[in-house]
């Protein structure tokens, strides 16, 4: 009995030498499937050959020079990063300690009850602001200097960020990409 | 006698096709080893290497983006924004895997991703893959007119004719033929079952069969 034809499967396989072996067999007795198989590597050499559509001669450059700037820019940020944490742990002490001083303070000097006092009074709170402020800030001088170190840490964090984000702007906008 | 040439010709076929399997193995290995080498001279901080391997991929990706975006810009984006999530995502990418398959995947997400934003309708073809139905049957008994055709010719008619295909036949060829995918890597980098990829290469080829045989 004759073995049935291959499927376009098996002409599939055949021509990606899969399972090869044992379409031979058929293959050696059935010339309609061999003119098949045939076909089949034609059309796959045929579409082997197909080129790749054309880029722009620069495409290469212009992407290079992106993940450059990229690199770069990432290399700046993995470089400040510890900078950063340390930064951002010493502000958050720093917050912390304000705030436990300026509390200790408020209670020493009876400010908090001063505060619950005005509370009761709102009229006088309107007249008596700006003062309790003041002397908030007076009784606790060793915070107002840990604040100004603060802020000018924070902006020489903020300063470095700034350079680093243009530079590599500019390196971008010098690759052509917006 | 005519018999006995056309076994020859068979044979001489069969034993080219050996021989260029072969040859493609031999380079995927070779390519592959490469690829992983170069990530891996790229993780210990050798730049070249990620730069090398812009340059070998820049435009096998370039010409599959536009297959799908069907925008010269938008491909050059494409290709600029695949290289840019390797990088994001350089810790996930697995060496012992081949990185070719890894970065048309990536490829397809982003170009999946600029369809939604801009052109939704362009990828519904890719998306709603698995309910087209078959394409025209090819009788695959009878001789068809277009393999009378020179090798020569048949290239160039092949050529001509892919480039009208639409544009989920064009992807599933360019990644097995022209990339040289394997059909478990085409799978893996269309996020599609394999039986899947099977069927769309197949309707791929039979519809491309028909716009020959039609011309013919």
């Amino acid at each position: 009995m004759a073995q049935p034809h291959l499927t376009s499967n098996g002409i599939e396989q055949f021509t990606e030498n899969k399972n090869r072996a044992a379409l031979d067999s058929h293959l050696q007795n059935c010339a309609l499937c061999r003119a098949r198989v045939e076909s089949a590597s034609r059309l796959n050499a045929a579409l082997r050959a197909v080129p790749r559509a054309p880029s722009a001669r620069d495409l290469v450059a212009r992407v290079s020079a992106v993940i450059e700037a990229r690199l770069a820019q990432e290399q700046a940020r993995r470089a400040r990063a510890s900078f950063i944490a340390v930064a951002t742990g010493l502000s958050a002490l720093l917050v912390l300690w304000f705030a436990l001083e300026t509390f200790a303070a408020l209670q020493d000097n009876s400010t908090l009850e001063y505060l619950e006092w005005i509370s009761t009074h709102p009229e006088l709170f309107a007249s008596n602001f700006g003062d309790t402020i003041f002397a908030l800030i007076e009784i606790v001088p060793v915070s107002e200097t840990l604040l100004t170190l603060f802020a000018l840490f924070t902006v020489g964090v903020l300063v470095q960020q700034w350079i680093a984000t243009m530079r590599a702007q500019t390196i971008m906008a010098q690759a052509g990409f917006e | 006698m005519r018999g006995a040439c056309h076994s020859e010709r068979s044979e001489e076929s069969r034993a080219l096709e050996t021989y260029a399997y072969l040859l493609r193995i031999i380079k995927r290995v070779c390519l592959q080893s490469s690829d992983e080498i170069l990530l891996a001279q790229f993780k210990r901080g050798d730049a070249r290497a990620f730069r090398d391997l812009v340059e070998r991929y820049t435009a096998p990706l370039y010409n599959l983006a536009l297959r799908l975006v069907r925008d010269p810009m938008e491909a050059e984006n494409v290709t600029q924004e695949t290289f840019l999530r390797v990088l994001a995502t350089l810790d996930r990418v697995r060496l012992d895997a081949p990185f070719k398959p890894y970065l048309f995947q990536i490829a397809v997400n982003v170009c999946r991703d600029f369809a939604r934003k801009r052109k939704p309708q362009l990828f519904s073809d890719l998306d709603q893959l698995d309910t087209e139905p078959a394409s025209e049957a090819i009788p695959d008994d009878a001789p068809m007119l277009w393999e009378r055709l020179q090798d020569a010719e048949l290239r160039e008619r092949v050529r001509a004719k892919f480039e009208h295909l639409p544009a989920h036949y064009q992807v599933v060829i360019t990644l097995r033929y022209v990339e040289d995918l394997s059909y478990e890597e085409i799978a893996r980098a269309l996020s599609l079952p394999l039986n899947t990829v099977r069927t769309h290469l197949h309707r791929a080829k039979a519809h491309l069969r028909a716009q020959l045989e039609k011309e013919n």
